[in-house]
């Protein structure tokens, strides 16, 4: 069976503050991203990419209400590195990383907005259970 | 890299209905609805899509710029995920789904909204030649 996402692309105002911020958060994740024009790419096409462009209708760019873009970590620590990385670059904080367990799943995660203001997430499933 | 993407949507109802239709043309997938926030899960390997209400309860809204990207086998997957989505209260955009040639390969796309306006794409890399 297919994977379910190919991509997300989300729309900046200011390529290169926008870049800047994603160059920090993906780099907390150990994926390197490229730059072509004013947009941005990390990751690779089997497994995922991730893409920050000007809209193409010519209008500014702006953050849903409803959406988050999911991103996973390998474990807590790449959780608290993303969180820090993305506030130190023009984020704002959306949620601290901590517990934050679903029906399906124990998860550690926090939450971002980027510069544009689209809303972020990054979890792992790899937590640390106390002693 | 993605462990889920969240839409909003305005009838989360209307939006199960299509993105069922969705999911089915593209070999199906696991669904609940999160009883405790009005929203519906769909999953597929290690990934979720989960479309509900906005957590501030303020309208669902689009982003400008924004595209969600899913995974076609084929071409022909490709089309039957679009007729679905049409048939299913989306509509269509950037022109009508194929592929489209980018240097020495080539990208086969197609696109939606959803009820709610969310810009979706279905892609499919086609081998050179």
């Amino acid at each position: 069976m297919s994977a379910m996402f190919t991509h997300v692309v989300l729309g900046c105002n200011d390529p290169e503050q926008s870049a800047a911020f994603y160059d920090a958060i993906f780099a907390a994740l150990g994926i390197v991203g490229q730059r072509h024009e004013a947009s941005a790419y990390y990751g690779t096409p089997g497994g995922g990419m991730f893409m920050i462009n000007p809209p193409r209708d010519g209008q500014p760019a702006t953050h849903a209400n409803g959406g988050t873009i999911g991103l996973a970590a390998g474990d807590e620590g790449a959780v608290n590195a993303w969180h820090a990385a993305g506030l130190a670059h023009g984020g704002t904080d959306e949620g601290a990383p901590g517990r934050r367990d679903q029906p399906y799943a124990k998860l550690y995660g926090a939450y971002l907005r980027d510069p544009v203001g689209n809303k972020l997430s990054c979890f792992t499933t790899n937590v640390e259970e106390a002693a | 890299m993605f462990s889920h993407v969240h839409l909003g949507s305005n009838d989360v109802e209307r939006a199960k209905r299509f993105y069922d239709a969705i999911m089915d043309a593209l070999g199906g997938a696991e669904s609940w609805k999160d009883q405790d926030r009005n929203r519906w899960f769909w999953q597929r390997d290690d990934a979720f899509l989960i479309v509900g209400e906005p957590l501030d309860k303020d309208q669902a809204q689009p982003g400008n710029g924004v595209t969600i990207g899913f995974d076609v086998e084929s071409p022909e997957q490709g089309d039957a995920w679009h007729a679905a989505g049409l048939a299913a209260g989306g509509t269509t955009l950037e022109g009508a789904p194929g592929i489209r040639r980018r240097g020495e390969g080539g990208i086969y796309l197609a696109y939606l909204r959803d009820p709610d306006g969310n810009k979706l794409c279905a892609l499919k890399l086609m081998p050179e030649g």
